[in-house]
């Protein structure tokens, strides 16, 4: 019972030659970059350069587990799925939860690379070692549920996990999502439409050949039973626990940090009719659909019982009630829950599609755009019948749903005069519902992520200090409470490049990062504790969070050879120039001068160049990437220091 | 199912589990299958090889992993999907960790576990639960 995490395994399938094949992964990686989201950026780094265009069958889609999958280590149940992006050319990693990861560890195989494109739809199979690519033509332009219930019948085993994509992937609509365990989703940056392009319908797993073993059975056993004995009095674990995500709408929204009207508006007047405690209270959420290993259970389960919105699925989330709902103006839960459905089961990411159908309602309301222009709906401010509508236009590229359905950056770019001012995208992807104007660190984590401006690379939520959790860790980073503050800047960086570091390692071990950010109930030392335990290999925390440092790297090494410079790490125009227009935050906004500020500071952590924002040769080998730096330096993109 | 594994065979993997779970993921159905510990012991009666005994520290049905052949026939006779063949093609069914269930101490938040004392309340409650927890699975099946 020794090191056994650092024997690795990826199933690497091409579904150009029909060639499957297990690749032993060279324990130096496992080594830098532990698993997940860390082994997955490598191996992105290595098959995919900046020639790959993302929907050509030279990409590679990468699904990832790391070394805490499968145990009962709290949260580790999580999936890290990445590829290069069709949304915004670079690099993305999106990370899901369900139950398809375990099920793939317990196949023997911490890893599932597809590359090439199958000449007609197809879907793999994975049971241990047999391994198929089976036809799929029967599941093409199925939606989600029927997908899931044809395979597990036609397989036979109720027990099969699946991900798989639905109409809006087979479409390559360019933020199409990948759905995994049915409701749990891989949304961001149009992973969906890579897997549709490939002509993947899904991938079902099922496993129990690998019995994951633990090093020092009794130690870890006590450790997790330390963490878990302290949840009950974690204060956003018991809300994720009553309400998920869906409960921090009207907390949001009481800071005037909840953007409404195409983020005209930091404030929804019917917010307290999104909020997770009213969908609780009126009985449209009926259970929970959690994650393997997970003790909060934040995704829900809803259904609307009867009427023209009547439905059923897993969540909502706070992301897509304020997109779909807050964002459009449309303020009635069961539309908006209807609205949800219809993205989940079609695979398309709520987030960005609430975007680009609120981004449309503003180019009415200026007359930007017409009636006619939109195939005569009448899409104003909260019409959830039309959005509906529209949706379903994206999702099948209908009209001026087929404009929509390449992102909000090319829409913007084809409707043309100036509407790219209130599209509220940067570097190509829709910024998630936090107004970053009254949340400075939120605003540079979002300028910085490789993803674009989204919330799932670094979660500095601690700023707000709105918890006791929170406000100890701004106490232990920074030295002092008065930081957590949203509305200034000061030691931002710091605490923005804490979270990219422990977001990262977290992803990496196969967690969930609700775990070490948001709640904070893991620290760095319970990781490295448990990493011990499980594994007999000694990491020190400090040394975990270089891990995250490493792959934080790594990815912007990525996206610096796909041409991405300082200049790119900003904000959507209306951020950094339309103040706040009410509420306390009055006045606020993310202005170049303040971003730069914060910046500076951030390379400076970081050690890259401050001119470029491109990683520096001495940080590259200090965190023992020569390789990568080699790879700069051939480019001739290398900085001089 | 995973501390289940773990408190057994130090290990994780879910055929070494000793519940098990039947999802309808679509509408969102879950039903925890596990050794009910009921008076008839059914599956007692069914094994060939007398695999199958009953412990007498807390009145329930052990297995004896020695003489087990794998023959399958307890999982057969069981009602309640309650025993299972593990990788290894032994059964294998809840021992309540004999006094000190480990998969109760992991439910937090909901509490769905409870490990009480057998009283007539208990046992009717008990008895509904079980009542109710074979009506759906009659529902989610696909056989």
């Amino acid at each position: 019972m020794s090191e056994n995490i650092f024997k690795q395994r990826a199933l690497f399938i091409n579904l150009s030659t029909k060639e499957i094949k297990v690749i032993e992964v060279p324990k130096d990686t496992v080594v830098k970059y532990i698993g997940g989201r860390g082994v997955n950026a490598y191996f992105l780094w290595k098959l995919v350069n900046n020639r790959i265009h993302p929907l050509s069958e030279d990409n590679v889609l990468i699904f990832g587990t790391g070394p805490f999958t499968g145990t009962f280590i709290p949260t580790a149940g999580q999936l890290t799925v990445t590829s290069k992006s069709p949304l915004t050319q670079r690099y993305f990693k999106c990370n899901a939860g369900g139950h398809w990861a375990i099920e793939l560890r317990f196949a023997g195989y911490e890893y599932v690379i597809i590359k090439g494109k199958a000449d007609r739809p197809v879907y793999i199979y994975i049971e241990d070692k047999n391994v198929e690519i089976k036809d799929a033509s029967h599941l093409w332009g199925k939606d989600v549920r029927e997908t899931n219930k044809i395979i597990k019948e036609e397989l036979g085993d109720n027990e099969i996990q699946v991900a798989c994509i639905g109409p809006a992937g087979e479409n390559i609509v360019k933020f199409a999502s990948i759905m995994v365990s049915v409701y749990h989703v891989a949304a961001r940056g149009g992973l969906g439409a890579v897997m549709g392009s490939k002509k993947l319908k899904a991938i079902a797993v099922k496993g129990s050949e690998r019995d994951v073993e633990v090093a020092h059975p009794e130690l870890l056993k006590k450790l997790v039973h330390e963490v878990i004995s302290n949840l009950p009095n974690n204060v956003k674990g018991k809300v994720y626990y009553l309400y998920g995500t869906s409960g921090s709408v009207a907390p949001v929204n009481k800071l005037y940090a909840f953007p409404s009207y195409n983020f005209k508006k930091p404030y929804f007047e019917k917010a307290e009719e999104l909020d997770g405690v009213t969908l609780v209270e009126r009985g449209y959420i009926k259970g929970r659909a959690g994650c393997t290993a997970c003790p909060f259970h934040c995704h829900k389960f809803y259904k609307v019982e009867k009427g023209k919105y009547a439905c059923y699925c897993g969540g909502p989330e706070y992301e897509t009630l304020g997109a779909l709902g807050a964002g459009c103006g449309i303020g009635n839960p069961e539309a908006v829950l209807k609205m949800h459905e219809i993205c989940n089961i079609y695979g398309l990411d709520g987030l960005s599609a609430g975007a680009v159908i609120q981004w449309t309602m503003e180019c009415i309301e200026r007359g930007v755009l017409t009636k006619e222009d939109i195939d005569g709906l009448d899409l104003i401010w909260g019409n959830a019948d039309a959005a509906i509508e529209l949706l379903m236009k994206i999702i099948y590229r209908e009209g001026f749903g087929n404009i929509l359905a390449e992102g909000l950056k090319y829409a913007a770019e084809k409707v043309g005069k100036e509407s790219w001012k209130w599209a509220i995208q940067a570097r190509g992807l829709e910024q998630s519902r936090v107004d970053t104007r009254s949340a400075k660190a939120y605003a540079l984590a979002f300028a910085v992520n490789p993803r674009g401006p989204d919330h799932l690379h670094a979660q500095p939520i601690a700023e707000f200090g709105a918890w006791p959790e929170s406000r100890r860790l701004i106490k232990e980073l920074l030295g002092d409470e008065k930081y957590a503050n949203p509305y200034i800047i000061d030691k931002k960086p710091e605490l923005v490049r804490w979270h990219e570091d422990i977001f990262a390692v977290t992803e990496a071990l196969g967690l969930c990062s609700f775990s070490t950010t948001t709640t904070y109930i893991l620290k760095p030392q319970n990781l490295a504790e448990m990493f011990y335990a499980l594994t007999n290999v000694k990491i020190s925390p400090e040394e975990l969070l270089l891990v995250g440092r490493r792959i934080v790297t790594l990815e912007r090494c990525y996206n610096v050879r796909e041409g991405l410079r300082r200049k790119d790490d900003t904000l959507p125009w209306r951020l950094m120039h339309e103040p706040v227009p009410e509420g306390p935050p009055k006045g606020l906004r993310n202005s170049p001068e303040e971003l730069d500020k914060m910046l500076d500071r951030y390379y400076e952590l970081h050690g890259w160049d401050k001119r470029t924002g491109i990683p520096l040769k001495s940080t590259l080998i200090m965190l023992g990437m020569s390789d990568v730096a080699n790879e700069l330096k051939k480019l001739k993109i290398l900085p001089l220091e | 199912m995973l501390v289940c594994s773990f408190k057994h065979e130090g290990k994780f993997n879910f055929t070494y589990s000793r519940v098990r779970i039947l999802s309808d993921e679509i509408n969102n159905v879950h039903i925890p299958l596990v050794c009910e510990h009921c008076g008839e012991h059914p599956c007692l009666d069914a094994c060939p090889v007398e695999a199958l005994y009953l412990d007498n520290k807390l009145g329930i049905v052990k297995v004896d992993r020695d003489k087990c052949i794998g023959c399958g026939n307890c999982v057969k006779a069981c009602p309640y999907n309650g025993i299972f063949i593990d990788k290894n093609g032994k059964a294998v069914k809840c021992d309540l960790c004999d006094g000190d269930p480990e998969c109760v101490k992991v439910c937090i938040f909901p509490q769905a576990m409870k490990y009480v004392d057998i009283t007539y309340e208990n046992l009717i409650s008990k008895h509904e639960s079980m009542i109710s927890k074979i009506k759906l699975l009659k529902g989610v099946r696909y056989e």
